[in-house]
């Protein structure tokens, strides 16, 4: 989270814009901006479960980083289009990168029905509009934070898992029917391909669908600086369950 | 994994046509659309101020505009009364559909009164941004600060209208 909003401080400094892809360890269960959280989930299972816990910039609802892929994208506005309009371009290319590895990714259309609000159900209960979905089930989930006339968005892509451990960390999971499972990359990829390969894929996928020149580097140091400020922040208690 | 590896990238003309090719709607149609009263004053933020009912207090909220480009609001975070403000300063945030933007307090003052019913009902900013959707009502320390703010012609011009 720290190292996203970084990349967000660089880009608002004049900084390139940047795509991350980064995994998990030890699993993660990240909470919308929003959502409500204190007093609601049971700390107990999560320390037992070795899981950490921390509170996004972002909007939307609970995942659980586990067996899944974290993609980030930090771009000034406008260049991409509005913020809406990025949204778009980037799952567009998120999905023909999915689409490359052979599974029937698509952009959900528009419900039609009420909008999902910052909540304890967990992100990949239900697409909203504009979201990859494969088989009629969600498979990445995202969100946006946009300070400063640059817009963040990242998002996670599950590797295989059904999420079904967001709903047990509560303290009094709701009993209503469990819904769709979310779709996964392992359900239409045998074996899986290697973290490498994915992240070779959708970053082909990036620049042919943008049509950019994308170059591999390193956070620079004042990046880094920034990254390790902002992780004060990100580990606090007090921003974690402030609500 | 080293968490400090990233891809940076920049636009191709080939990278422009995708874009546009990939936007469902053009800007045009939207500007033609947004409502932009002629008796409010505007921020390049795409916050309105419109004088309350008390002299020196001003209603502040987004414009319609803004709400459009938003989409549908799930939640809107607003201060607590009494707090005072800088200019440009954030007092909240608001969501829509799983993106969170900032709020920027267009002039400096106290807040004097929030808008509670945002609380159960965020899309009031949707359905009647400047009337049931305000958000803040301010005190203003310097009322000379409005006269500077945009007037709803500058900011037609500013959203491209």
């Amino acid at each position: 989270m720290a190292v996203d909003e970084a990349l967000l401080a660089s880009v608002r400094g004049g900084g390139p814009p940047t795509l991350r892809f980064y995994r998990w360890s030890p699993a993660c269960l990240s909470l919308g901006r929003n959502q409500p959280a204190r007093g609601q989930y049971d700390l107990e299972a999560i320390r037992a479960r070795g899981i950490d816990v921390v509170r996004r910039p972002t909007g939307g609802r609970a995942v659980l980083h586990d067996r899944e892929l974290t993609y980030s994208v930090a771009v000034p506005d406008g260049l991409l289009g509005s913020p809406r309009a990025t949204y778009a371009v980037v799952n567009q290319a998120l999905a023909a990168g999915v689409r490359r590895l052979g599974v029937p990714a698509e952009l959900a259309p528009r419900s039609g029905g009420r909008v999902p609000v910052p909540s304890l159900a967990p992100c990949f209960k239900e697409p909203v509009e504009g979201e990859i979905i494969a088989g009629g089930r969600k498979l990445i989930g995202s969100a946006q934070y946009r300070e400063g006339g640059v817009v963040l968005q990242h998002g996670s892509l599950l590797l295989d898992g059904d999420q079904a451990e967001v709903r047990s960390l509560l303290c009094e999971p709701p009993g209503e029917a469990e819904s769709t499972a979310p779709a996964t990359l392992a359900m239409f990829c045998d074996p899986l391909p290697s973290w490498n390969a994915l992240v070779a894929e959708l970053a082909a996928a990036w620049e042919e669908t943008l049509g950019v020149v994308s170059c591999l580097s390193q956070l620079s140091l004042e990046e880094q600086l920034c990254a390790s400020r902002l992780m004060e922040r990100y580990s606090a208690p007090a921003w974690t369950w402030h609500q | 994994m080293d968490l400090s590896r990233r891809l940076t990238f920049r636009l191709t003309p080939r990278g422009l046509r995708t874009y546009c090719a990939a936007v469902p709607y053009t800007l045009a149609q939207r500007m033609l659309m947004a409502n932009v009263p002629q008796d409010l004053k505007y921020t390049k933020e795409h916050e309105y101020v419109k004088p309350a009912a008390e002299e020196g207090v001003y209603v502040v909220g987004i414009t319609d505009y803004a709400q459009g480009e938003l989409g549908d609001v799930v939640f809107v975070e607003l201060p607590e009364a009494g707090r005072h403000l800088k200019e440009m300063e954030t007092f909240g945030t608001i969501e829509a559909v799983k993106a969170v933007s900032e709020l920027f307090s267009p002039l400096a003052g106290e807040v004097v009164e929030i808008n509670g019913a945002l609380d159960s009902d965020p899309a009031l900013v949707n359905n009647d941004p400047y009337g049931e959707g305000w958000m803040i009502k301010l005190r203003v320390s310097d009322a000379a600060t409005v006269d500077r703010l945009m007037n709803a012609d500058a900011y037609q011009s500013h959203i491209g209208g």
